[in-house]
């Protein structure tokens, strides 16, 4: 199913051969981001879908609020936090509609966060952190397990807004997540890259000394082992508390 | 009262270039520097002092004070993961 197929079916609209490119702001964000290259295609090879296909976008009533135990542990444990082991998985009946569809159709992509920071990820890829994660090393395998985006080429599970009504919780709080026993990404630490050398040099006024600072930064390198995003069925296997509503 | 609850205060905006009462108001609340959070109990002097200042600050009612290190942790992110095998260890 193409996202813009649908669109076109559910919307009605009706493309002109000279206009090819839909808008952006009609395609999906998957779509958007090589829409320029693929769209030709989109057009010549695949057939009109039915309109009765559900939308592109899968949204989630109730997201799990972001609950942090009191005292969090600063450095990367090997045990998962407990954020959301003690509540009951709940999915909605849209959810239970279309995680089917999402599930089946590989690859996937996640927007995995690590320190709140997004990562668009999906499988294969490799990932030079900004930074030096300490504590692991080459070859140990992490599994993340903080992701706000899970999509396929044409559905896309969206973690919900933040609906704060603080105004300082806007600024300090925690993105919302999905829950974390919807999809399995791991990552294996591959090695430790490393920036080049760079000199600064700083001077004071009216002085002739000049003092050179070298800085050498070194990045944790990942790569994506697996993006999985789990089905009904294995959600019913795994889960102990599952909530079908 | 049956039980006691407290004002969470955040200044969000400085008292530079208002007048000095303003800031002698941020003094008293124990307020020095943007985005530092106090804990006061609900009581009418607060109140009042949180109207003279209440276009600088963000005022929550909770039922306990957090300590300053509790304050900084609720500000640290969540790592987002974990390490699931050490390198050597069976799979």
């Amino acid at each position: 199913m193409r996202p813009h197929s649908v669109l076109r079916a559910a919307l009605d609209i009706r493309w002109t051969p000279s206009s090819q490119i839909p808008p952006t702001f009609l395609l999906p964000w998957r779509a958007q981001l090589h829409q320029s290259a693929h769209s030709h295609q989109f057009q010549t090879e695949l057939p009109a879908q039915p309109s009765s296909q559900p939308p592109p976008s899968i949204p989630i009533p109730s997201p799990i609020p972001s609950t942090r135990p009191a005292a969090a542990p600063a450095s990367p444990s090997s045990m998962p936090l407990p954020r959301s082991s003690g509540k009951p998985l709940v999915l909605s009946k849209s959810l239970q509609q279309l995680l089917p569809h999402l599930s089946a159709q590989k690859p996937h992509y996640i927007s995995a966060h690590i320190h709140r920071f997004p990562y668009l990820l999906t499988q294969g890829d490799t990932l030079r952190l900004p930074f030096h994660m300490h504590g692991v090393s080459p070859g140990d395998v992490l599994r993340l397990n903080r992701a706000s985006l899970l999509g396929s080429r044409d559905y896309t599970l969206k973690a919900g807004t933040n609906s704060t009504e603080n105004y300082d919780g806007k600024r300090t709080g925690e993105p919302n997540y999905l829950d974390d026993r919807l999809f399995e990404c791991r990552v294996r630490v591959v090695g430790v890259d490393s920036g080049p050398m760079v000199e600064e040099i700083k001077t004071k006024r009216r002085q002739r000394k000049e003092k050179h600072v070298r800085s050498k930064h070194r990045y944790t390198v990942l790569r994506v082992m697996e993006v999985k995003v789990k089905g009904l069925e294995e959600l019913e296997r795994g889960a102990e508390q599952l909530i079908l509503q | 009262m049956s039980t006691q609850t407290y004002f969470r205060i955040t200044l969000m905006r400085s008292a530079i270039g208002l007048p000095y009462k303003s800031t002698g108001v941020l003094k008293a609340l124990g307020l020095r520097k943007r985005m530092a959070t106090v804990f006061h109990p609900v009581t009418p002097a607060v109140a009042g002092q949180i109207m003279k200042v209440k276009e600088l600050v963000a005022v929550r009612e909770v039922e306990r004070p957090l300590t300053k290190q509790e304050v900084h942790m609720e500000r640290v992110p969540d790592p987002g993961f974990y390490i699931e095998r050490r390198l050597g260890e069976e799979g």
